[in-house]
This record gives C-alpha cells, sequence and structure tokens, in this order.
C-alpha cells in the first residue's frame, strides 16, 4: 500500500502509470488483499517477454477470482489503457479490508487520496441498512458488525407556542422552570442527533397528514379546522369506548365478578388499569416486605439452625400444619366476602324496590292530594248544589270561550312566525349550497394550485439544469465564430446541393441513353432474328448464322452477368476497406509501435532459445 | 267526576312538524312542556329519523305517558291547508299521567285527521277542552270521541298473555320471576310494534299489583332517559337499540324478542335459581295454552291464585317479628334455591314491612 502510494506521488494522473508501475500498484493491492496468493510474484515486473506475460496473466485470473466482472486477461494490463486501469483500481480499492482503510486513514501521512478513501468508506456505509434498535442484533447487517451502532431515538420534549400553552395550566411554568434542555433529555448522548431527527420528521409528517386529510375531507364538511379536529377527537373516541365496551361483553361472561363486563368507558378502562398498577405497587411493597422479613427469618433461623434438632419431615410437617391453617383461613374469607357480596347485591335490590315504591307512592300522594283539593272544594259548595254546578259549568264554558279566542289571536301571531322561520331556513340552506358549491370550486382551484406548483417546481429544476449546462459550456466561444461556422457550412451545403443536381442530372440522362440503347438493342436482335429465320428455311449458311447468333447472345448474356458481380464485389471491397480503416484508427490507439518492439524481443528471445537448446542438443 | 280525577294541568297536546328542508320544530302545544320532555318527545318521534316510522307509539319519561301518532303528508293531493304546504310530516303528541294506549291511540289519529284538514291549532285547542270539560267531542267526518268507552281494564288485556307465554316457551318462567320478584326487565327488539306489543302484556304475569307504571315501553340510549330509569329503581324497560345488550349494569335480565331468547345479567344468576315451584307453574301456564277452554282471563286468575298460595305460606313463615330474613329461611331446610327466591318475594311483596 505505502509503496504504491509513494510511487504515486511522483506520477499525478493515472494515465501517466506505465505497466511496471501499475505492476506494483496492483501487487500493493493483492498483497493487503491476500498475502498468500502472491508470494511467487516477484515484486517488479520482470524484463523477461514471456515471464512478464506469464506474471500478468496470474495477476488478472486473481482479480478474476476476487470477483472482477469486466473482460480482463494479460493484455489489458501489459498495454494499459486509462479506463481499464482506473475501474481495476477502483475494484481492488473496494476490496481492501475495512481495517486497512481505518489504518491508512488514520495515518494521515498519504493526504493525496484522502478523500478517494472518505468515498470508499461511505460506499460501504450505504450498504449497510439502518435498523431500529430492537431488532436483535444477529439480524443486523450481515458480516460488518465494526460499524453496526444501535440508533436508537427517545422522546423529546421541545417547548412551544400557542393555543396549547393558553389551555393548559401551568405548562408555561413547566417548560421555562423544569423542561430540562434538550441535549439532557436522552439517556445516551449518541442519542441525541437521531431522537431530534425522529421528532421533526413525526411532526412533518403529522402536519402533512392533517393538512391532506383536510384538503380531502375537512375542507368539505363546512366545519372550521378546531372544530373538525375536536369532533374527530369525540368521534375515535367514541368508537374506542364502543369497541371497548362490546369486548368486554364479549369477554365478561369468562372474566370474574366485578371486573367483567362493568367497564364503560375508556376513561374508566385507564382507572382500571391504573387501579392495577397500584396494585402492582402493592404487590411490590408486599414483595419488599416480604424479604425483609424472610431476612430477619433468617437472621434468627441462624441460630436456631444451630441448635437445631428437629428433622426435615417434622419441619415439612410443620410447614403442612401451616399451610393447611392459611388455606383454611383464606377460604373462610372468601367465604365472607362472597356473602358479603351476594348480601350487597341483595341491598341493592332492595334499595331499588323501595326506591320504586317510594316513587309510586309519591304519585299515589299527588294524586290523592289533587283528589283531594277537589272533594274538598266539592264539599264546600255542595250546598247549593245545582246552582253552584251551573255556575261551574258557565265558568268552565268561559273559559274555554276565553282561551280558544287567545288561541285564535296567538294562532295569527304563530303562523307568521313559523312560516318567517321555514323561509328564513330555506334562504339558509340555499346559502349553504351556495356555500357547498363555492367550496367545492376552492378544492378545484386548490388541486389547480398544487398541479401548478408542480409544474412550477419541475420548470425550475429544468431550468436550473440549463442554467447548469449553460455554466458548463465553454464560455470562450464567441457568437459571431458560431455564425461563421454556420453560414459556412450552408454555403457548403449550397455548393454540394448544385452538385448532386448536376449529378442527378447526368444519371437522369444516363439512363435515357441507356434506355434507348436498349430498346433498339432489343428492336435490332428481333430483327436480325426474324430476318435469319427468314433466310434460313432457303439458305444453309443462314442457319449456321443463327446458330453463332445464338452462341454470340448466351456469351454476351454471360458478360453482362460478370459485369454485375464485378460491381458488386468492388462495393464489398469498399465497405472492407472502410472497415479496416474503422480498426486501424482503433488499433492505433494501442501502442502498435510497442506491439512491433515487443515482438521483435520475442522472436530475437526465440531465436537465442532456439540457438541454445541447439547448442545443447549438439553437446548431448 | 272521575274524568276530573285524570286530567292535570301536565295534560298536554304538542305538535312537532318537519319541514321539507328535513327541519324538525314544536309548532304548536298547549299548555306547556319542560325542556326535558321536549326532549324525549323529540326522540321518540323518529321526526329526525331518515325513516319516519308511522306507528303510534306509546312511552314513559318519569309519570308522564306519551302517546305519539305520526302523520306523513302526502303533497300529490291538492287538500293540504295553506300552514301545511312545506310540512312533510307533523306528529301529535299526548301526554297524560295514565296508561290506556287504546284510548289516545284513537284520540291522535282523531287529532291528527283534524290538523291534516283544517291546519289549524286552535280546532285542536277545542278538541282538547271539549275532552276535559265533557268526556267527548263529535268532529263529524273526522271522527268522533268519546272518553268513557275506553276502560283501561280492557287496555291491560289487549295483548293475550297466552300468546307471550307461547313466544318463549319454557323460559317464560324466568320471566315470571323476575316480575314477581319485581327485578329490572330489559325488553329488546328491533321493530318498536311487536316490542310495545310484548312489553303491555308482562305486568299480567303479576297482576295482582296491577301495576302498569312500572312499564317504560319504549326508551332511548341517551343520559336523560336512562339517568330517569336508573332513577325509577325498577322497571319493564323496551329498547330498539342493540347496544343496550351490552349495558348489563341496566337489567337483571334481558328479553331478546328478534331471537326469542332470555338471558339473566352474570351477577343475578343465583337469584334465579328454580325449584319445583317454578316446575309447577311453568306446567300450569304451559298445560292451559293448550287447552282452548282456557281464556287469558282465566289464565291470569289462576297465576293469581297461585301468587296467593304463594304469598299465604310465606305470611305463615314469618317470624315472630313479623319479619321474614334469609337466614331464618335457611334454616328450615328448604329445598335448594328456594329460599332465596321466597326471600325475594318478601322483600318484593313487601312482608318485610
Amino acid at each position: 500500500m505505502h509503496i504504491h502510494l509513494s510511487e504515486i506521488e511522483d506520477n499525478t494522473t493515472i494515465k501517466d502509470l506505465d505497466t511496471d508501475l501499475l505492476y506494483k500498484c496492483i501487487l500493493a493491492y493483492l498483497k493487503v488483499i491476500n498475502e498468500n496468493k502472491v508470494t511467487n510474484l516477484t515484486s517488479t515486473l520482470p524484463k523477461n517477454m514471456s515471464s512478464r506475460v506469464n506474471s500478468w496473466s496470474l495477476i488478472a485470473n486473481l482479480i478474476k477470482d476476487l470477483g472482477y466482472r469486466a473482460d480482463l486477461s494479460f493484455h489489458n494490463l501489459l498495454y494499459p489503457n486509462i479506463n481499464d486501469t482506473r475501474r481495476i483500481l477502483i475494484f481492488l480499492g473496494q476490496n481492501l479490508p475495512k481495517k486497512e482503510i481505518d489504518q491508512t486513514g488514520s495515518g494521515g501521512a498519504s493526504t493525496v487520496k484522502i478523500e478517494d478513501q472518505i468515498c470508499l468508506y461511505l460506499q460501504g456505509c450505504i450498504k449497510e441498512s439502518w435498523m431500529p434498535y430492537f431488532c436483535p442484533f444477529s439480524k443486523r447487517v450481515p458480516g460488518n458488525y465494526s460499524t453496526a451502532r444501535l440508533f436508537t431515538t427517545q422522546e423529546v420534549k421541545i417547548p412551544f407556542r400557542g393555543r396549547q400553552l393558553k389551555v393548559t395550566p401551568g405548562l408555561e411554568e413547566y417548560f421555562t422552570h423544569f423542561l430540562p434542555p434538550i441535549t439532557n433529555q436522552p439517556n445516551r448522548f449518541d442519542d441525541l442527533a437521531p431522537s431530534v431527527f425522529e421528532y421533526n420528521l413525526s411532526i412533518y409528517a403529522e402536519a402533512q397528514e392533517r393538512d391532506l386529510e383536510w384538503k380531502r375531507k375537512g375542507s368539505a364538511s363546512g366545519l372550521n379546522p378546531i372544530e373538525y379536529k375536536k369532533q374527530k377527537l369525540k368521534n375515535v373516541l367514541n368508537k374506542m369506548n364502543d369497541s371497548i365496551r362490546t369486548s368486554m361483553m364479549e369477554s365478561g361472561g369468562m372474566s370474574e365478578g366485578s371486573r367483567g363486563g362493568r367497564l364503560e368507558s375508556l376513561s374508566e378502562l385507564i382507572s382500571d388499569f391504573r387501579g392495577y398498577s397500584e396494585d402492582s405497587e402493592g404487590q411490590f411493597s408486599r414483595k419488599k416486605d416480604f424479604t425483609n422479613e424472610l431476612s430477619n427469618q433468617s437472621t434468627v433461623a441462624v441460630p436456631a439452625a444451630a441448635e437445631s434438632t428437629e428433622t426435615e419431615e417434622e419441619r415439612q410437617a410443620k410447614r403442612q400444619a401451616e399451610i393447611d391453617r392459611l388455606q383454611e383461613q383464606l377460604n373462610q374469607l372468601s367465604q365472607k366476602i362472597s356473602s358479603f357480596a351476594r348480601d350487597m347485591e341483595n341491598f341493592a335490590q332492595q334499595m331499588r324496590q323501595q326506591e320504586a315504591l317510594g316513587n309510586e307512592q309519591d304519585q299515589q300522594r299527588e294524586g290523592l292530594e289533587k283528589a283531594y283539593k277537589i272533594k274538598k272544594k266539592t264539599f264546600s259548595l255542595l250546598d247549593d248544589a245545582e246552582g253552584n254546578t251551573k255556575e261551574l259549568q258557565a265558568l268552565c264554558n268561559q273559559t274555554s270561550a276565553n282561551i280558544l279566542e287567545m288561541s285564535g289571536e296567538w294562532e295569527k301571531v304563530r303562523k307568521p312566525i313559523i312560516e318567517k322561520y321555514r323561509s328564513l331556513k330555506d334562504r339558509a340552506n340555499n346559502e349553504a349550497d351556495e356555500a357547498k358549491s363555492k367550496l367545492d370550486r376552492i378544492k378545484e382551484m386548490r388541486a389547480l394550485i398544487r398541479k401548478l406548483v408542480e409544474e412550477v417546481q419541475q420548470k425550475e429544476e429544468l431550468f436550473q439544469q440549463l442554467q447548469q449546462a449553460y455554466k458548463e459550456a465553454p464560455k470562450d466561444a464567441n457568437r459571431s465564430i458560431y455564425t461563421l461556422r454556420i453560414l459556412e457550412t450552408v454555403k457548403n451545403i449550397k455548393k454540394q446541393k448544385v452538385d448532386i443536381d448536376k449529378v442527378l442530372l447526368d444519371t437522369k440522362n444516363l439512363q435515357k441513353d441507356i434506355n434507348s440503347i436498349t430498346d433498339t438493342a432489343v428492336r435490332t436482335f428481333d430483327l436480325v432474328k426474324d430476318l435469319l429465320y427468314n433466310d434460313a428455311k432457303k439458305d444453309p449458311i443462314a442457319k449456321q448464322a443463327i446458330k453463332s447468333f445464338a452462341v454470340i447472345d448466351e456469351k454476351f448474356q454471360k458478360l453482362f452477368k460478370v459485369i454485375d458481380e464485378t460491381g458488386s464485389f468492388q462495393n464489398n471491397v469498399l465497405t472492407l476497406e472502410s472497415k479496416i480503416d474503422y480498426i486501424t484508427v482503433k488499433t492505433n490507439t494501442l501502442n502498435s509501435d510497442r506491439i512491433v518492439n515487443d515482438l521483435k524481443n520475442v522472436k530475437t528471445e526465440n531465436q537465442n532459445l532456439i540457438k541454445t537448446i541447439k547448442s545443447k542438443m549438439q553437446q548431448e | 267526576m272521575t274524568t276530573l280525577v285524570d286530567i292535570s294541568l301536565e295534560d298536554s297536546i304538542s305538535i312537532f312538524e318537519k319541514d321539507l328542508n328535513s327541519d324538525v320544530l314544536l309548532t304548536w302545544c298547549f299548555p306547556s312542556i319542560n325542556d326535558q320532555l321536549r326532549q324525549v318527545l323529540l326522540n321518540k318521534t323518529s321526526l329526525e329519523k331518515e325513516k319516519i316510522s308511522l306507528n303510534f307509539s306509546f312511552s314513559k319519561y318519569k309519570n308522564t305517558w306519551i302517546y305519539i301518532h305520526t302523520t306523513s303528508i302526502d303533497h300529490s293531493s291538492g287538500t293540504i291547508p295553506e300552514s301545511l304546504k312545506r310540512v312533510a310530516a307533523f306528529s301529535i303528541c299526548i301526554t297524560r299521567n295514565h296508561f290506556n294506549p287504546e284510548k289516545y291511540s284513537s284520540l291522535a289519529s282523531i287529532l291528527s285527521n283534524v290538523y291534516l284538514a283544517l291546519g289549524d291549532c286552535s280546532k285542536l285547542l277545542e278538541c282538547q277542552l271539549r275532552v276535559i270539560n265533557r268526556g267527548q267531542f263529535d268532529v263529524g267526518a273526522l271522527g268522533k270521541f268519546v272518553d268513557s268507552s275506553f276502560d283501561v281494564r280492557r287496555s291491560y288485556l289487549a295483548t293475550s298473555i297466552k300468546d307471550v307465554i307461547r313466544l318463549f316457551g319454557e323460559e317464560i318462567i324466568l320471566i315470571w320471576s323476575a316480575m314477581a320478584m319485581k327485578k329490572r326487565v330489559v325488553v329488546y327488539s328491533e321493530k318498536l310494534i311487536s316490542l310495545l306489543k310484548v312489553i303491555r302484556a308482562l305486568p299480567l304475569f303479576v297482576f295482582h299489583r296491577q301495576n302498569w307504571n312500572i312499564l317504560r315501553p319504549y326508551v332511548s340510549i341517551n343520559d336523560l332517559e336512562i339517568k330517569d330509569l336508573q332513577s325509577t329503581g325498577i322497571y319493564c324497560a323496551g329498547f330498539v337499540d342493540p347496544s343496550i345488550k351490552s349495558r348489563d349494569d341496566l337489567y337483571d335480565i334481558l328479553i331478546d324478542l328478534s331471537s326469542k331468547e332470555v338471558s339473566i345479567s352474570s351477577y343475578s344468576k343465583d337469584q334465579f335459581v328454580l325449584g319445583s315451584f317454578h316446575k309447577d307453574l311453568l306446567r300450569f301456564m304451559l298445560e292451559s295454552l293448550d287447552n282452548d277452554e282456557v281464556s287469558d282471563q282465566a289464565l291470569i286468575k289462576g297465576l293469581n291464585m297461585k301468587m296467593k298460595e304463594l304469598l299465604s305460606k310465606l305470611e305463615s313463615l314469618k317470624e315472630d317479628d313479623g319479619k321474614i330474613t334469609l337466614e331464618s329461611l335457611e334454616s328450615r331446610k328448604l329445598p335448594n334455591g328456594m329460599s332465596t327466591f321466597l326471600f325475594n318475594i318478601a322483600n318484593a311483596e313487601g312482608l318485610n314491612g
């Protein structure tokens, strides 16, 4: 590692790495990764060509074994090009054991590529996945425990302003006097940052969710946000109460006694839980008492044990007796309790019945009192029964008539009021409808706004990208130069167009000529054929001529074919030539001179070897 | 004279109207009702619900019997008075201090007819005053009401006790025990009409008390009515809200008409131990079911006789100080559960002074 770094210090870029230096670098990496595998390699690249090739192919295999995926063989290393070299070095860097990085990082002497190392480290970190603290340790990032960290969070309390502060008494005082600073809130200092992050995230998420809900449902309900929140709270509470009640109902039959089925609301349930916790405290204190007692006993028991003469069985029997006694007591007590409970139930029953009786009698009393009053009045009027009856009847009639009259009057007032109320209500309803439609419009507009905002954001992003591109574009390029160049190009194109037109014209002419010539040829051919056939009937020479004519025709056909083939071959030659050009251009990037040189070396070496072999053979 | 005793100032008539905007309003009442009662009436009218029940219903709040008749207005017929043009339905609520559903059903339906035809509240007032003064009125084609033609005894017997026994079969003995021991009884049914029909027959099982005031035929679950119910002590309360089933703090015995089941709340189980007496009584009831010659009245009389026998037996069990205690009953070595039952009966009948 150090070799490679110190060597590199003289060279500034990868471009300057030649094959010898690359060999050293890679060897250094491989040594760090797995020393055993590179023991048979020399520390510098040998001068001998064949051993060079050997060493390089060995190294190439090693790198492949490590998991390098791109194409790799000795020639990539023997004649290094920038891309491959960079890729290989990065790959090797990533494969270094982590400790090595720490050491080199803390070594600090080699500051040149420290950024690379940081990058590598961070890359490694990204591969780790964060897991909450309650996951078992063994399930976390497999194979990388050195950096695994318990990111635990704790609830932090942050003072705030607002309505809640006014509503809750003493909250402000709590904030100012008692709430510890946030840095003291988590138990471990390491938890501070994650806790704050989580607090922030939860607040943000909550706000967003609420916003979303408000946009979706809230605004349609026609309430203001605070009312809506209250209503929602009420609904949730009701629902919880209901479900608790029903589940209590279901389990009521099974759970014993007073607890079963008696819980009516959440608050009661909570208080019940609280009761339990108090109970458990009691249990705890009892346990404490118990252990104290035990220790007392044990201190007492120690001297007793020293002089104890009683056997194990006796003790056992004693214990058993005590247990029996206690059990009996317990039974008695529970019996008593249940009988008391029964009595209580009975008394409650009786109380209810007595209450009912009381109510009934009250009612009777009322009735009787009234009857008494009426009867008393009747008795006092009994003297002149007929007269009084008449009088009473008259009075009744009179009063009824009065009441009726009044009711008629009242109708006159009542009806318009109700009519007015209803029409007002109608108006209110209409207004509510209108408001609703307006609300809908507002909603639509909101959606539009959101869409527009999104669009604006996108545009902004695009703008920034373009600006970035603009910034990155070379500034020195002069506009006028470009214009000139463009003009020139246009001129060229025009010229070329004229040329193309000319060529096209020529081609057309040629085509025309060819056509006319072909036509005449065909006609002449037919004419000649006819003539010859006509003559052939009389003249044997003409027959001969026909034969020769046919042969000539055949020959010509062949000729045409050959010409066609020549044309296509020429085309092939052209394409191949262009390919060759392309490949030559490509191969030129390789250092062909060096290859030729190396080839020469190899040849001379080979000849030398042959010579030595020959001489050896001769010696033998 | 009898009518005068029955009539008190609390006897009122009120009209609730639901207009076309689904707005429910107390539009008229005479003489007056208080806020609580108004709220209870409103709950009972079903006007605030989507589906308005047009059945006549009766219920009780505190000591007031509530009789409600709801009419929906058909706007396609052209004879609607001007004041009802914007009304979708209205309920006539009559409050009285005694039980007689038949009488007030008839009165309420006549009043509804009058109001639907004339839309005039003063006409209703006239009817009301006539009922108070003369005990009758006649509005021609719209109906005729004669107070004296409705005997309360007929109302007591309106639902056949045999039908109720038939409905529950053997479980009827639990209902009888609950009524005899003055337990809190809750009846649940999905349908108001069957609820009312069954619940009004329950006091028939303890006819010797002749007490229909323990009925709460139709109770809605809200704070107001539940509180009233709890302050009553013992009751026979009817509900159409299924959530009553989970309120076993409100009943000792729950009669579910929808599933025809009778269940006893967990903490009163040991009060309902059945013995040979119950067996006899049950046999008596079931046998008279099959016997067509035994009328409802005869059956009720038979039950009454059995009760009297029981009570005289209890009288003989009294201690020297005229009291009956659970211990004294238990010391007489009665069959298991019988002592509890007798003690409960003794308490219910006030034998313990």
